[in-house]
């Protein structure tokens, strides 16, 4: 009975479980069909796009930035890919092997090799960047991963760095850089990658989804031997001179195309203190006055003023000169860079002549060259001017200028009076290399007729061959130009004692002028004056740029231009370099402090103790010659024999100790 | 006879389908090692390319004023020329 009973209750449990169980089965088929119902149904665009980007990855392409280049195409600043190296120590086969090929491919140290691969690391980046070249010898080895990426490379190193800027995180910071960041800067682009079951590329198999668009390329109106040189002569200048910084811009004064500006300032070669950075021209501005005295009729160059012994009380105000001169013509003014002659001369001008003859020229103004943060200067209008303001203009003061400014100011001087806009941006070439013409030469305004920078010329001609600038003077080529010392002033805006800033415009050569210079330096040490610090710097920047291999210089329009005493030989090679044989230091003519003014100094005389002139050598033997011109501390060269029938510089001549002269001999 | 025909039959076709997976198998690991070979030259043309740039830039750099005239001071003790030692004919090439 009770085995019975417990059996009909056995088949009960068995019925029940199978039932149980196809219920659950059921619940399971049920679960999987809306389940897959769900998944191809309701989620099927989520779920196909997850297979596809598991299947295919989209990558972005960057692209290039442009390149900048120099007047004659060459780069100054390219897009480059450069690698960068990780190594992953567990995925390392051979550590051996790869710490020989970090050494051998990258250069690394052997220490550095070993870090980065030690097997305690999950990862490591080798540091440094390196090219596609070095990194093709590791590619292959196992647990090197190499990722590449675009940079900015400098192929000149710290060449034009104030000029060209940087770029951080792919924007442009600083100079052209900056400036011109829309035009460099390219469009990313993209790529479809198939990649396998294990996420790795699949080769071969990349679809172009939209190509990169490189950017612009620039190119620069900068001379790239020019723009090294001027930077080591500024370079060389400071340390000789002591001064804390400087500028040297060189343009050409026909187009208005910067050639080279360089720029030291606090120890930085990445300055860009000739556009950003303003101070009083001081002398410098007597040229401009001078157009606008002659411009008006309110002088001729045979007018001449007293000059007081170098010292004139003017409404309150005392204004020195470094000579203490009596009565001086306009050239004469100009020359010994007369304060007081200059500020009894622009009394002569109305307070709006004065204004408009300044402001003509640029001053007050920014430039527009396109450069980031350029200082416009200031030159404050005739209704804000106190009764000293036309005496202080007058000798530079009072108003605030731009290196970049006085170069364009002179160039309106070099060129017959046109202000032109400076042009720094020659052309921008297209993605398919092909040039877009970008701006050309823009003349501002005509400032002056040419009659009067004819009158002019020759003024300035004076100040290089006889007066304040005598250490700029060239025996082959005539310069003109214009010197000037003014007082530094402080953070507080006061002038400091004993700082001054030297400044020196100058236009090569002053008949047929190809290049403008304009050299600042910020408070040199000893000998201070223009004359003796910043129109070295010009001589000495041209002579190196005449000896360049590559040259912005029409060397024969340039031949027509030497003076005729020097004119060579037709046969005569160019000379590139010359042994150096006893090389003299030129002397410092270091001024007496004292001697400056209380609105800052006039223009000392450059050249060594009191002035020279070649003395007559005519019918003497070259003994004698050869004694004499060492007495007078003058290098000599010979040619021919005999006695001397002529000397170059000719007779008369203003020369300074250390300078060659020539005598030729009868017997030549 | 009609069994072995069916099974030659079938031999054939089972022949067929693997040739068939054979050529597809052959052609794909023929394209992949094509375009491994092709993705090798385009990375050998980049590190030509770049070491050409590379070249170019070191050429530029010791054509450069400065280089000459220091190593021209260094190796050979002479220096830039003054102005006066300068002569330009005036047949010179700009």
């Amino acid at each position: 009975m009770s085995r019975g009973g417990g059996g009909q209750w056995t088949a009960g449990r068995i019925r029940i479980r199978r039932r149980l169980l196809l219920v659950a089965w059921v619940l399971v088929a049920v679960v999987m069909v809306v389940r897959s119902a769900e998944v191809q149904i309701v989620e099927r665009t989520a779920w196909a796009r997850d297979a596809v980007n598991q299947h295919q990855k989209t990558r972005d392409v960057p692209a290039p930035r442009g390149r900048i280049l120099d007047r004659n195409g060459g780069d100054l600043v390219v897009s480059h890919w450069r690698a960068t190296v990780a190594v992953a120590p567990n995925e390392v086969g051979d550590r051996g092997a790869v710490e020989a090929a970090l050494v051998d491919e990258l250069g690394v140290r052997p220490q550095t090799a070993a870090r980065v691969s030690d097997p305690t690391r999950e990862w490591s980046v080798v540091p440094g960047r390196y090219s596609m070249t070095q990194v093709a010898g590791l590619r292959g080895l196992r647990g090197i991963h190499i990722q590449g990426e675009l940079r900015r490379v400098y192929p000149r190193e710290e060449l034009a760095r104030g000029l060209l800027g940087v770029v951080q995180d792919g924007i442009g910071t600083g100079g052209i850089e900056q400036a011109m960041d829309t035009v460099l800067a390219g469009r990313s682009g993209s790529d479809l990658v198939a990649r396998d079951n294990r996420g790795r590329e699949i080769p071969g198999q990349v679809v172009t989804v939209e190509p990169p668009l490189p950017g612009r390329d620039i190119v620069l109106t900068i001379d790239r031997d020019l723009q090294e040189i001027a930077e080591e002569m500024l370079a060389a200048a400071l340390d000789s001179t002591g001064a804390r910084g400087g500028d040297i811009v060189v343009t050409d004064p026909m187009t208005g195309e910067i050639m080279a500006l360089a720029s030291i300032a606090e120890g930085s070669a990445a300055a860009l203190s000739a556009v950003n950075t303003t101070f009083e021209p001081g002398s410098t501005i007597k040229p401009f006055i001078t157009t606008a005295l002659l411009r008006h009729d309110l002088v001729s160059p045979r007018d001449s003023v007293d000059t007081e012994g170098g010292r004139w009380e003017v409404n309150g105000r005392v204004i020195t000169d470094i000579h203490r001169g009596g009565w001086m013509t306009l050239p004469d003014v100009i020359r010994e860079s007369s304060n007081v002659g200059i500020a009894k001369f622009a009394s002569r001008l109305s307070e709006g002549q004065q204004y408009v003859a300044l402001r003509d020229f640029g001053f007050g103004t920014p430039t527009g060259v396109p450069l980031p943060g350029e200082a416009a200067g200031v030159l404050r209008r005739p209704e804000l001017w106190s009764n000293q303001s036309p005496q202080s203009l007058a000798i530079g003061y009072e108003l605030s200028v731009t290196p970049l400014q006085m170069a364009m100011a002179f160039g309106a001087i070099a060129n017959g009076g046109l202000l032109l806009e400076p042009r720094l941006v020659k052309e921008v070439r297209d993605h398919d290399g092909s040039p877009e013409r970008f701006g050309q030469p823009r003349v501002i305004r005509r400032v002056v007729p040419e009659s009067v920078i004819r009158t002019l010329t020759p003024m300035l001609v004076d100040v290089v061959d006889s007066g304040t600038a005598t250490r700029a003077r060239m025996a082959a080529y005539q310069m003109a130009g214009k010197t000037a010392t003014t007082r530094a002033t402080g953070s507080d805006g006061r002038y400091e004692d004993g700082a001054y800033y030297a400044s020196f415009g100058a236009i090569f050569p002053a008949d047929d002028p190809q290049l403008l210079f304009f050299v600042r330096l910020d408070r040199p040490d000893g000998s201070y004056y223009g004359g003796a610090t910043a129109a070295p710097v010009t001589l000495a920047t041209l002579e190196a740029l005449l000896s360049a291999r590559q040259s912005p210089i029409d060397r024969v329009a340039l031949a027509r231009s030497q003076r005729e005493h020097v004119a060579p030989a037709a046969a005569t090679p160019l000379v590139r370099f010359a042994v150096a044989t006893d090389p003299v230091e030129p002397e410092m003519w270091v001024p007496d402090p004292g001697d400056a003014g209380a609105a800052g100094p006039a223009e000392a005389p450059s050249g060594t103790g009191p002035a020279m002139s070649v003395p007559d050598l005519e019918g003497a033997s070259l003994r004698v010659a050869l004694r004499r011109l060492h007495k007078m501390g003058l290098r000599v060269r010979l040619e021919g024999g005999g006695t001397v029938i002529a000397t170059i510089p000719e007779e008369g001549m203003p020369v300074v100790a250390g300078d060659t002269i020539v005598v030729v001999g009868q017997g030549r | 006879m009609s069994r072995l025909r069916r099974a030659r039959r079938a031999v054939f076709a089972l022949a067929a389908v693997l040739a068939a997976l054979s050529a597809v198998a052959w052609r794909q690991s023929t394209t992949r090692e094509t375009m491994e070979e092709l993705d090798r030259n385009d990375g050998e043309l980049a590190v030509v390319l770049d070491e050409r740039e590379d070249v170019a830039h070191e050429l530029m750099a010791v054509e450069s004023w400065g280089w000459v005239a220091g190593e021209a001071a260094r190796r050979l003790g002479m220096r830039p020329p003054t102005e006066r030692e300068v002569i330009i004919t005036s047949g010179g090439a700009r």
